[in-house]
């Protein structure tokens, strides 16, 4: 009977409370809520295929950089300029790549989709690659090095690297409109690649990518 | 005696508000902890200025604070030398920044109940382009040329945010020297529009600046502007002119480099709090002193204050606490260059008055943050005078007691957190001063003097074998803060 009674008090006590204050009590629980909340979680993690596009920013990711060299390679790869090389020379053209200049605002690495088309060119079979200028130091220095430590029948010579016919240079470029919570970013990515020996632009290969970035001014 | 238990949750809200108070007033630690480090940095000691971020990480520095970590870290990196860590560290606290974009109305709320801890951090929007100043110069100095133009794009596009958001109040909406930074960056990067453009900006930006901060546009500005305007054309001319250029251009001999040498002095002033207890009954005449002196654009905010703080006719007494600068004083008043090979040594001059723009961007918030503070104060007394009416119910015989008790809980509450949001990047110096030393190409010797206000030398520095590179622009920072 105590125990019915007590409950009974709560149930009324809450009927008894003055108009004025009886909004206090639950904003008092959310308060309570609040301090306590800001207790850390723990992260959660989920795995997803690595093609799967995840825009979480709005800022250039792998998605995008996925994207541009998939669409570079099909364009590099299906246009004349290879046929018309072996056309004239009877031999595959040897491919060098060179800078691709980010002229964006934003921290882009570049390296993420050079190599892409560097390894299509490669198991493509129809164009040679040779190392960059940077790989390069480091491979003579290895030559260097054998041939100051290993077997003279082992060795390997200097002077019989093969120069490359096209170099590809590029760049990315970047516009961005924000004003309030909106942000509009475009990105164009060019690709060029040009005879070394004449200067003659053989393919350019061009990829837009637009995006528009909503941020609510306020949230809970 | 009946059984009154049930009439707790009442007075309980005190309790959670003396708990939100309790914690609230705890968040506000940084600003011992900023001391320290200044205290570090004072002696030269910046690894152990660091180590005081780094332990305090996951304290002061955690939660709403958070941006405040990276910012202190970032700069305290740059000056070790660190350069790419410290990139790392500004490229967080710039994400952490566009993040607090969006503003949570729960901490808005909860603000109102406790103080302006409550909210998160963003940093104000001198701060802000800061970042990207620092981080350019860190990549200049990565010798990462291409990275450091991105951020001078990115200050660009800040910058521009800032002008078109038609909520920005604020004056500082350009920032002179971050345009003639990007300026010379651009031009070394063969970009030479843009170089133009962004000397065109800072030109303009400093007008603005002599008004504001008392800075005048450097002498060297006009003069490097009509280096790239001698390659633009004529066109080009004609746009310089009309910013009040004569024909003088500053050309480096062939075969010359130059070194630019930035000294970033003294310590920016810390926020501090002007705390106030007075009778309710004159805070909402308070709130209409602000009325007649705040120009237009703050009336809906001052009319709000007034409108709750009226309806309040207790004698009980209210604290209120508003932020303010304090200067943190330093003896060096500027720097003086020297090289014996020297072709030209420009005069140091002042490009970025840092304190002075702190300064100027919270008076002109002033009056929003101290409206929203005597409004918070009628907020948290109603909040209190519904906990005693309700204790008093609730406490049957006791009552009278009850009430009381909570009416002493609530008045320590309201008094503990009531605190002026006094967080700042501290770490950054007050002024940024800028000379150009041109060179013949090879390694040179190059000493920089600083001397107090008397023009006595009180420290020197040696950079010994410099290298400078023909046709091309190098960076020097030097620190100090004593």
């Amino acid at each position: 009977m105590k125990r019915d009674s007590r409950f009974h008090s709560v149930v009324r006590s809450r009927g008894d409370c003055r108009p004025g204050t009886a909004w206090l009590r639950p904003l008092g629980l959310v308060l309570l809520v609040l301090a306590v909340g800001a207790c850390a979680s723990k992260p959660q993690v989920t795995r997803t295929a690595s093609d799967e596009v995840i825009d979480v920013s709005g800022y250039w990711n792998d998605s995008d950089s996925q994207m541009v060299s998939a669409a570079m390679v099909d364009d590099s790869l299906g246009r004349p300029w290879i046929d018309d090389w072996r056309g004239a020379t009877g031999q595959k053209p040897t491919v060098i790549v060179g800078s691709v200049r980010n002229q964006s605002s934003e921290h882009i690495n570049t390296r993420t989709f050079t190599k892409d088309l560097e390894r299509a060119f490669v198991n493509s079979g129809r164009v040679r690659l040779v190392a960059s200028s940077d790989e390069r130091s480091g491979m003579r220095e290895e030559r260097l090095d054998q041939l100051r430590n290993a077997t003279i029948d082992t060795a390997k010579s200097m002077g019989k690297e093969i120069g490359a016919d096209f170099m590809l240079i590029g760049g990315i470029n970047s516009i961005v409109d924000a004003a309030a919570g909106t942000k509009v970013r475009f990105y164009q990515i060019e690709l060029e690649l040009i005879n070394l020996e004449s200067n003659e632009k053989v393919w350019i290969g061009q990829k837009k990518i637009k995006k528009v970035v909503t941020q609510s001014r306020f949230g809970l | 005696m009946p059984f009154r238990r049930s009439r707790f949750p009442c007075p309980t809200f005190a309790l959670c508000v003396l708990l939100l108070a309790v914690l609230s007033a705890g968040c506000a630690s940084t600003g011992k902890i900023q001391q320290e480090i200044a205290g570090k940095m004072a002696v030269g000691d910046y690894p152990a200025a660091i180590a005081i971020v780094e332990e305090h990480k996951d304290g002061a520095f955690d939660g709403r604070s958070e941006l405040l970590y990276f910012l202190e870290l970032g700069m305290l990196l740059q000056i070790e030398g660190r350069y790419a860590e410290s990139n790392e560290t500004f490229e967080r606290a710039k994400r952490i920044g566009d993040t607090l974009y969006t503003r949570s109305l729960t901490n808005e709320g909860v603000s109102l109940m406790t103080n302006d801890y409550a909210l998160d951090y963003a940093g104000e929007n001198f701060e802000r382009t800061l970042i990207h100043l620092f981080s350019a110069l860190n990549y200049v100095l990565l010798n990462e040329p291409d990275s450091a133009l991105v951020e001078a794009r990115q200050v660009g596009e800040y910058l521009r945010k800032l002008q078109v958001d038609s909520t920005n109040e604020n004056a500082y909406q350009e920032d002179a020297f971050a345009r003639y930074l990007s300026a010379m960056l651009f031009e070394s990067g063969g970009e030479l529009d843009s170089a133009f453009v962004d000397y065109k900006k800072a030109a303009t930006a400093y007008r603005a600046y002599g008004t504001d901060y008392s800075v005048t546009a450097p002498e060297t500005l006009l003069p490097n502007a009509g280096r790239v305007a001698n390659r633009l054309g004529a066109w080009a001319w004609n746009d310089l002119r009309d910013l009040g250029a004569d024909d003088s251009v500053r050309e480096f001999p062939d075969g010359s480099g130059e070194i630019v040498i930035l000294h970033y002095n003294g310590l920016a002033p810390i926020k501090g709090q002007d705390k106030y207890t007075i009778p309710f009954s004159e805070a909402w005449l308070l709130a209409g002193a602000f009325q007649a002196a705040a120009a237009g654009r703050h009336q809906n905010e001052i009319n709000q204050a007034i409108a709750v703080s009226s309806t309040i006719s207790g004698v009980d007494v209210v604290s209120v606490a508003f932020p303010k600068f304090i200067d943190r004083p330093y003896s060096i008043a500027r720097m003086q260059p020297t090289a014996d090979a020297a072709i030209e040594i420009t005069r140091p001059e002042l490009v970025e008055d840092i304190g002075a723009i702190a300064r100027k961007d919270l008076a002109d918030r002033i009056v929003r943050i101290r409206t929203k503070t005597i409004a918070r104060a009628a907020v948290k007394y109603a909040i209190q005078k519904g906990a005693e009416v309700a204790a008093r119910e609730a406490g049957g015989e006791y009552g009278g007691l009850i009430s009381a008790a909570t009416q002493i809980t609530g008045n320590i509450a309201r008094y503990a957190s009531e605190q002026a949001d006094k967080r700042s990047w501290s770490t950054l110096p007050d002024e940024i001063w800028m000379s150009s030393v041109v060179l013949p190409e090879g390694e040179h010797d190059l000493s920089v003097d600083f001397l107090n206000a008397q023009q006595v030398v009180i420290e020197s520095r040696q950079f010994p074998g410099v290298r400078v590179l023909p046709g091309l622009r190098h960076f020097i920072i030097v620190r100090t803060v004593r």
